[in-house]
């Protein structure tokens, strides 16, 4: 199967359900898609990288922003960077510290309150504690659970070494089983 | 690792997930021009960029059925039946015969097939794709659904995300080892309806599968690769409790080369997948 080539699933997943066969085609497609150009690098990235922006600071449209702003950085550099994501991914890390620390004085000074966010209650009362960490202590913990990164790869983005990712992320959990076990 | 520290790094997982599905959806286009003049590029000849024009390669279409009851044939359902006003084009083709997989089947009682066969559309709507991060020789893989919008996950792992009509989306689990793990995630993100379905791939089976069995409570399936991704869905809510779903890859003299096992597990009165 070449690049662009689909393959479809017939027929249902007979045994799921009790579905066996139909006449009606019951189809799932696996493809390729292929395109390194900076436009097709953005289309690809850009939910992602809202999502990460997203998990920092929730609040959708400075998400929306420290992503855009992370795209426009990223765009004259695109041809030369073997790893854009990587790229991507520090410019949004560091986008998201420096609105957090604007927005935590706008906040104090304004006396507002963080907008409602819908997760369930379990979710809630972690998420709480993540947002009260330091600013690297959860963003360790963001790269390392939400975006799955290693020691050395969270040490690359936040320019530090993988002996204090470590300690961040010990210190940060170590936080979290104390405020939880409270 | 102890148990505590186990389950407190899931419950991380989770919410963190269960956050970024919660984003709101967001319509606009991308936020700024694209036709900014490319600088040559000093990389090799296969990343060479186009300076003018953009070669873009994108096939998906999925008309997956939903899935029924026990005692019916499935039926759409309006919940995941696709808004369309036009339809688009899609061709099918046969599979193609010249393969070096040899055309074995399993025993008997290893159930009906669930054959993959090839096509072509140009229907985008419904698109979950996964992609391997961090090696630019790996080709994304698109997995597609019905009810469900276009959206794109990457990771440093292979995962699937994705994104129901409504905009929310969710990334399932995250793996390393794509030999031994599915991964897969859920038509109606972190938030479980009775009706909700998880859609998984093995991506990369043993190097020499014929087939796939599956097998998961009294409910028995195989399938044939495709460019090593073997495929299935079933419901979100783990069906038949804490029983696994066992997948096993067997080479053309049935020989056992590779096994997955996911188990759901207990989280607070209910099974989950993840």
């Amino acid at each position: 199967m070449s690049r662009g080539e689909i393959a479809w699933n017939r027929n249902g997943v007979p045994g799921l359900n009790g579905v066996v066969g139909s006449d009606e085609p019951d189809v799932a497609v696996i493809g390729a898609v292929e395109d390194g150009s900076f436009d097709a690098f953005c289309r690809r990235e850009l939910d992602w990288a809202r999502r990460l922006a997203y998990v920092l600071v929730v609040d959708a449209d400075a998400a929306a922003e420290i992503a855009q702003d992370a795209f426009l950085g990223l765009q004259p550099r695109f041809p030369d960077l073997r790893n854009p994501r990587a790229y991507l991914r520090v410019t949004i890390v560091n986008g998201c510290r420096r609105h957090r620390r604007r927005e935590a004085r706008r906040r104090e000074s304004q006396r507002l309150a963080a907008e409602p966010e819908m997760v369930s209650p379990p979710s809630r009362e972690i998420l709480d504690l993540v947002d009260r960490l330091p600013d690297r202590q959860r963003a360790v913990l963001v790269l390392r659970y939400f975006e799955g990164l290693s020691e050395a790869e969270i040490a690359e983005t936040l320019s530090c070494r993988p002996g204090t990712v470590k300690s961040l992320a010990s210190r940060a959990l170590d936080r979290l089983r104390k405020e939880l076990d409270a | 690792m102890n148990g505590s520290a186990s389950t407190l790094e899931r419950r991380l997982d989770d919410a963190l997930r269960e956050r970024a599905a919660a984003m709101p959806a967001r319509t606009e286009r991308l936020p700024f021009p694209v036709a900014a003049p490319v600088r040559p590029s000093r990389r090799p000849l296969g990343w060479v960029l186009a300076a003018a024009a953009v070669v873009l390669a994108v096939a998906t279409l999925v008309i997956t059925r939903p899935f029924g009851s026990d005692s019916e044939p499935a039926t759409p359902t309006p919940s995941t039946a696709p808004p369309t006003t036009t339809t688009p084009r899609t061709t099918t083709t046969p599979p193609s015969t010249s393969t070096t997989i040899p055309r074995a089947t399993p025993p008997a009682d290893a159930g009906a097939e669930v054959p993959l066969t090839t096509g072509d559309t140009e229907d985008t709507r419904f698109l979950i794709r996964m992609q391997q991060r961090d090696d630019p020789t790996a080709a994304p893989v698109a997995l597609v659904s019905p009810g469900l919008a276009p959206i794109l996950v990457t990771g440093p792992c292979l995962t699937i995300a994705v994104a129901p009509a409504d905009g929310t989306g969710y990334q399932g689990s995250c793996t390393t080892k794509p030999t031994t793990t599915f991964v897969a995630s859920i038509d109606t993100g972190a938030n479980l309806t009775p009706t909700s379905k998880v859609y998984g791939a093995w991506v990369d089976v043993p190097e020499g599968t014929a087939y796939v069995t599956y097998a998961y409570g009294t409910e028995r399936w195989w399938q044939r690769p495709v460019e090593g991704i073997t495929y299935l869905a079933t419901d979100a809510n783990p069906k038949y409790g804490g029983e696994p779903l066992v997948a096993r890859a067997f080479d053309a003299s049935g020989r056992r080369l590779g096994e997955i096992v996911q188990t759901p597990r207990r989280v607070g009165g209910t099974w989950d997948w993840f």
